[in-house]
Parts: C-alpha cells; sequence; structure tokens
C-alpha cells in the first residue's frame, strides 16, 4: 500500500479545495495515469476529504438549526410569561387605581360637606354684612365713570312725571302755561317764567325740577326737589329725581350714596324696586366711584 | 455586514460569526423567498439554512472574495441558486427511477460512498479512535473552521509549522483508520 507523504497530501487537499496552479496540475495528472498505486491512495484520500466535508455541512447545518430552536425557545418561553405578568399587572394597576379614586372621592365629599355647612353659615353672615357695608366701602362702583356714563344710566331709569289735567277755572294760568310749555319741551321758557312767580304747589314745583333735570342743571333741580321734600306732597317722586340728579352730579356722590341708603331701606318708597335695580345696574356696569367719607 | 467584514470576523471565531450574520440575515432572506418565489415559511427558513450552509463552506474553501457586497445579497443569490437547482430537480423526479439501466463503474462510484451515512458513521467512529491531539486538531480545523494558529496556541505547540506537520501526520492516520472502519462495515 503506497503512504503519501505530506507534501503529496498539500497537494491534493490543495486539488480538493481547489487552491492548485496549472503546473501542479499538469504534474499531479501524469503521476495519477502512470503511478496506478499514487492513483488508488488520491483516490482513498478524496473520498475522505468528501466525507469530511460532507460531516461538516451536517455539523453546521445542525448548528444553525440550534439556533433557530434556541431563538423560538426564547420567544415562546418568556413571552408567554411575559404576557401574563402583563396581564396581572394591568389588573393590579387597574385596582389600585379604583381604590386610591373612591379614596380620593369620599375625601372630597367629606370636604364639601363642610365647606358647604361653613359656606352656608359664612353666607348668611356675609350677606348681612354686605348689605350693610355696600355703602359705608369708601369705593362705590361709579367712581370713575365719565359724565357720559352716568347720564346713560341715569337716562335709563328717567321718566318724565305725568302732570294731572288742567281745570278749567286755571285756563291761561301760570300753571297750564309751565305744562303746556312742558310737553313742548320748552325748558329754559319754564325756568324764566319760575324766576318771576313762586309757587307753592308740588306738582308745578316737580314740573320745574324737572326741567333743571332736562338742562343738565343738577344743582338747582336737587334745591327744587329738597324743597318738595320738606313741604310734603310728591315727596317720594322729589326724593327719586334728586337721587337722580345726584347720579349726574359728580360733586354730590356722597349726597347719592346717603339718599340711595334712605330709599333702600324703606321698601315701601314708591321708587324702591327702581332704586335697587339702578344699584346693581350700577354694580354690573363694573364701574367704581369712590365716595369719601 | 459585507463579505470581508464576514471573513475578518470568521476568523476570529467562526461559530459566534455564523450565528451573527444567521440573526442578521433570517427575515431579509426568508421574506424575500415568501415574496418572490411563493414559498411557505418553514421553506424559506430551510432555504435560508441552506445557503448559510453553503456560505460557511465557501468560506472555508477561500471561495469568497472579501468585497464590500452586502452578505444579505450574497445570501439571496445562493437561495436563488438553490431554488432554480430545486426547480430542476422536480423535472428529473418525473423520470422513472426504477427502470434505469445500469450504468458501469456505479459500483465503484458506490465503493467510496460519497456523502452515504454509513460513510459518515465510520468517519465518526474513527475520529474518535484517533484519540489526542489528531482527534483535537482535526476536529477544530476541519470541522469547527479553527485557524491553525489558535489551534498551536491551544494545544501549546511552538509555532504553526509543527501544527501544520501534526494534522498531515493525523489525516494520513485518519485515511488508514476509516478505511479500515469503513471496509469492515
Amino acid at each position: 500500500m503506497y503512504q503519501l507523504n505530506q507534501k503529496e497530501i498539500e497537494l491534493i487537499e490543495a486539488y480538493h479545495l481547489n487552491n492548485i496552479s496549472e503546473e501542479e496540475k499538469i504534474m499531479l495528472t501524469n503521476r495519477l495515469v502512470n503511478e496506478p498505486e499514487f492513483r488508488t491512495a488520491f483516490e482513498e484520500f478524496t473520498s475522505l476529504l468528501s466525507a469530511m466535508d460532507a460531516q461538516r455541512r451536517l455539523q453546521t447545518r445542525k448548528f444553525l438549526k440550534s439556533i433557530d430552536q434556541k431563538k423560538n425557545t426564547k420567544i415562546d418561553g418568556p413571552t408567554k410569561n411575559n404576557l401574563l405578568w402583563m396581564i396581572l399587572g394591568i389588573i393590579i394597576c387597574g385596582l389600585i387605581f379604583v381604590i386610591v379614586r373612591s379614596k380620593k372621592q369620599v375625601k372630597n365629599d367629606i370636604k364639601e360637606l363642610k365647606t358647604d355647612v361653613n359656606s352656608t353659615k359664612e353666607n348668611d353672615t356675609t350677606l348681612i354684612k354686605k348689605d350693610s357695608q355696600t355703602f359705608q366701602n369708601k369705593t362705590y362702583p361709579l367712581a370713575e365713570a365719565n359724565q357720559a356714563t352716568r347720564l346713560k344710566i341715569s337716562s335709563k331709569y328717567y321718566q318724565t312725571p305725568e302732570f294731572g289735567t288742567v281745570r278749567s277755572s286755571e285756563k291761561d294760568s301760570v300753571k297750564t302755561k309751565l305744562i303746556r310749555l312742558y310737553y313742548e319741551k320748552q325748558y329754559s321758557e319754564i325756568t324764566k317764567i319760575y324766576q318771576n312767580t313762586k309757587t307753592a304747589d308740588p306738582e308745578i314745583k316737580l314740573l320745574i325740577g324737572t326741567a333743571y333735570y332736562h338742562q343738565a342743571k343738577w344743582r338747582n333741580a336737587t334745591s327744587i326737589f329738597t324743597e318738595i321734600q320738606k313741604d310734603g306732597g310728591l315727596h317720594d317722586e322729589a326724593e327719586w329725581y334728586s337721587l337722580l340728579c345726584y347720579l349726574n352730579d359728580t360733586d354730590q356722590a356722597n349726597k347719592f350714596k346717603s339718599l340711595a341708603r334712605k330709599i333702600r331701606s324703606n321698601p315701601d318708597h314708591s321708587f324702591y324696586n327702581e332704586t335697587l335695580s339702578l344699584l346693581s345696574d350700577i354694580k354690573n356696569k363694573k364701574i367704581t366711584l369712590y365716595i369719601p367719607d | 455586514m459585507t463579505l470581508a467584514e464576514f471573513i475578518h470576523d470568521s476568523k476570529q471565531n467562526h461559530a459566534l460569526c455564523l450565528e451573527a450574520a444567521y440573526h442578521a440575515n433570517l427575515t431579509i432572506c426568508t421574506s424575500w423567498i415568501i415574496k418572490s418565489y411563493a414559498k411557505s415559511k418553514d421553506e424559506a427558513k430551510d432555504l435560508f439554512i441552506e445557503a448559510m450552509v453553503i456560505l460557511s463552506e465557501n468560506n472555508f474553501k477561500n471561495r469568497i472574495e472579501p468585497t464590500q457586497t452586502l452578505l444579505s445579497t450574497y445570501l439571496l443569490a445562493i437561495c436563488k441558486n438553490l431554488i432554480r437547482q430545486a426547480d430542476r430537480n422536480k423535472k428529473f423526479q418525473k423520470v422513472d427511477l426504477e427502470n434505469l439501466p445500469e450504468v458501469a463503474g456505479a459500483e465503484e462510484f458506490e465503493a467510496f460512498g460519497f456523502g452515504n451515512e454509513t460513510q459518515l458513521k465510520s468517519l465518526q467512529d474513527s475520529l474518535e479512535k484517533l484519540g489526542h491531539p489528531c482527534n483535537t486538531i482535526i476536529r477544530e480545523f476541519y470541522f469547527n473552521q479553527t485557524r491553525q494558529e489558535k489551534i498551536t496556541e491551544m494545544l501549546g505547540y511552538q509555532n504553526v509549522d509543527v501544527t501544520k506537520t501534526m494534522k498531515y501526520k493525523c489525516l494520513g492516520r485518519l485515511k488508514d483508520i476509516f478505511f479500515k472502519m469503513y471496509k469492515q462495515s
């Protein structure tokens, strides 16, 4: 049996791996043709190398499949557990959320109840306090209102007073003349006549007062209205129109304050409701009025 | 990963490099096979594994050029060839194999047993019989694709030449044992 040396084995291996030069190839083929013993040894050796190739391929295939199995087991095993853990986690979180929320709700309910009780108590007292203090406060919602705003508010509440029917005996008297002039809106004429003739009739006085009012002569108007208040008769009307005059006269804010308080404290006053709505209107307009004490 | 990188990494640790390449290219290749050739998921995976085996084999036999070509492109090309080969084989399967005429030299071909099971079994037995250090050298170099330098380090030899000489001596011994066992079986 032919024994191959190292060089020959190297050559056969190179031939098997196709790493052989052309010269070596020719030399090898010559030997294979001429030396039958060498040929047998060559064939045996190449078949061994082929078997080893097959074994190597098999081993690599097994190795690659083992990676795949490892990957699969990695995915199958822990993910199932992970899913279970996730579901458990969600349930626990949900429970905690519900418990915490219900506790908070109970706390809030108790707080609300407490505040309700306190607020009702406070409200009662504060409302009373507020009611009495609104006019005592130094600031009042008309302070910064300009003349136009004052006029706007007062004209909303101003209504021309109705004067009684003129009797036949009174025809061509001063009263009928004044009333006619009033409806003709000749307010300056009325005031001129008033300066010449003095009268004690509260109705005529009211007419003259409102005539001053229409001319924006607030001081003159209020002086006549105070006269009516003193004499009696159309007392409530006089007070109401004085209040409107004070509203328009920026210097009379203090008087406005005291008169409004007076009317407000008397629910039987003919202009009680009007006064209340006038005050709330001033408040809603959010205009502040500084009234010095 | 490029082919050059694969070759370089494979020289360091072949198994690790092969595993990395497997993970990096599995999805790309299998999805491509499924999409382009209407194969099932399992078929696509089998084809990919076969392509990886060929890659490993070509790397061992220095048949891959260290270019900047992507490894995935190389593997896809192998897969394509494998599919075409399988299609060709299907056509051949239609031939009645049982009634084929006997061909002279077929027995001789079988005597050397190219890739049959008995041959592989006798190879494994002969490797076990070979003993240390030949067993280690052959296994590491031919099956685990470990470099000769590393084997030298592993076995504590003076230099690579010693390992080389030992390797050829061991191959000679293996051949003797292998054919003795194969003839017996």
